[in-house]
């Protein structure tokens, strides 16, 4: 498992090296612009490396996703196949190596883009308005914004491995079909993180029948509260991480059955 | 023990079935030719024994076990594809192989390597494909394995080269070691062969030892492949 992960983080690290430093370097010019932006040309300026730096931000999450997954098909089904399969290693512990670097690269990529971002707008006055955010959100909902603002975090995380794990199991099923792989990998990841959703929907429903806040929101049009929705958040990150975990399962199963490499 | 026996074995691609119940064994110490026709189910045959295909039934036993990590340490592959990692050079692979192949001869790599003038510093990418060959060809020749599958190791080199990749396969591999090799180009190794092995319709017709082949045929294997399969 150790050789095949160093080689695994070893060729992530070189496909997106590029993009993080294309991140670093566009995160110092948002905040070197911002600094000096004293005249309107250097304003827009400093907006223009702001979405470009969002943008660069979110594409080498986003390409994260994509580049496992191509990854994942040529390793396993595509010309690699031919070496990976024959490598003294079980299935079992193939699978589980992209799975774990998925996951490691997925976390470093997310640090990473986290750090940029306090790069960019981590200036005094920021946070000090970061601070008064919070503070009159916090007077207005009558309610604490730390445990909610830590379960989107912890819920976006998950639900982005859920999608990863999806793609796999797509890829997995999808490769057991003679005709259209690609077509029925994209059909059976799809499907994989709909249900996912779907669990979500049925376990903020059943949650929802004990607890006032949370059908109000759902069956009226009477505003969130803070506390029904950190509570619908921890809710979400319980069921996308045990649906992340059967999906892995599931995938997981397949794969030891035994694959057909074109 | 044989060192691989294929039990019943049948491969089928939805109705279309490509090897039907086929039974054959490969003993140590030989050199053995699988011919057969395009189509016949020899790259098939071989994808199952390296565990790149699941059976529809039956089972392949390698040195009495079926395949597995067991099997893995003991057969060296030679695929048709360029299954290596383009974006690494000769030496980063040469270390994949030394890290998942304990019996992986790291010394005997480079020097095959360098007198086939190949660059270790060169990243595969920019390689030839018939340079590429060469690596893979090296990279497997290198380890010392019990069994030597290689799919169509002279398809894609010119005549000059086929002879040395032949020697290359002979003077590289132990006595107790075997070497199963698929070609449609039987006159170029028909001379290394100790056994054949013939496919077609989806089994094996026709198995034994080359030179009594040969005597009973009054033809060489050559001639035997194009009047079987005319």
């Amino acid at each position: 498992m150790k050789k095949l992960l160093k080689y695994e983080l070893t060729f992530m690290a070189k496909f997106l090296m590029i993009y993080y430093i294309i991140t670093l370097l566009l995160a110092a010019l948002t905040r070197l612009f911002f600094a000096v932006a004293t005249t309107t040309f250097l304003d827009i300026v400093a907006k223009i490396f702001q979405g470009a730096f969002i943008s660069v931000a979110i594409t080498t999450f986003i390409n994260v996703l994509m580049r496992y997954w191509s990854r994942f098909r040529n390793n396993f089904y595509g010309d690699e196949a031919y070496l990976t399969h024959t490598l003294p290693v079980k299935k079992g512990t193939l699978y589980a190596s992209k799975v774990l670097g998925g996951v490691i690269t997925m976390f470093v990529t997310l640090l990473f883009i986290i750090a940029c971002v306090f790069l960019a707008y981590g200036t005094p006055e920021n946070f000090e308005w970061i601070r008064n955010t919070f503070t009159s959100l916090e007077t207005a909902f009558n309610s604490s914004l730390g445990a909610f603002v830590a379960f989107v975090c912890v819920a976006f995380v998950v639900q982005s491995l859920t999608l990863m794990t999806s793609g796999f199991l797509g890829l997995v099923i999808g490769h057991r079909f003679l005709r259209s792989k690609i077509g029925f990998s994209v059909l059976f990841g799809a499907v994989a993180y709909t249900l996912a959703q779907l669990l979500l929907l049925v376990v903020v429903l059943i949650i929802g029948a004990f607890n006032g806040e949370i059908m109000t929101m759902l069956t009226s049009n009477q505003g969130a509260t803070i506390d029904a929705l950190t509570t619908i958040l921890i809710a979400g990150s319980i069921t996308y991480f045990l649906a992340c975990i059967g999906i892995y399962w599931l995938g997981d199963y397949f794969f030891k059955k035994g694959v057909n490499v074109d | 023990m044989a060192l691989l026996e294929c039990k019943g074995l049948t491969k089928s691609y939805g109705a279309k079935e490509v090897l039907k119940d086929v039974n054959l064994t490969i003993e140590r110490g030989k050199i053995i030719g699988l011919l057969g026709q395009n189509g016949a189910g020899k790259t098939t045959l071989i994808k199952l024994i390296n565990d790149l295909l699941t059976p529809t039934s039956g089972e392949i036993l390698f040195n009495g076990e079926k395949i597995g990590v067991e099997s893995k340490k003991h057969i060296a592959y030679l695929s048709e594809r360029t299954s290596l990692d383009k974006d690494m050079t000769v030496e980063q692979i040469i270390r994949f192989y030394a890290d998942f192949f304990e019996d992986f001869d790291e010394e005997r790599a480079r020097k095959l390597l360098a007198d086939m003038h190949l660059d270790v510093k060169q990243q595969l990418k920019k390689m030839s494909k018939g340079m590429q060959e060469k690596v893979q060809l090296v990279l497997v020749m290198s380890r010392r394995a019990w069994l030597y599958v290689l799919d169509e190791p002279i398809g894609g080199v010119d005549p000059a080269t086929r002879d040395y990749v032949l020697d290359t396969i002979i003077s590289n591999f132990s006595e107790d070691a075997s070497v199963l090799i698929t070609t449609h180009l039987v006159s170029d190794i028909e001379r290394i062969l100790d056994e054949v092995i013939f496919i077609g319709n989806g089994g094996v017709l026709l198995q034994g030892n080359a030179d009594e082949i040969r005597e009973r045929e009054n033809t060489s294997l050559d001639g035997l492949f194009r009047r079987m399969f005319r």
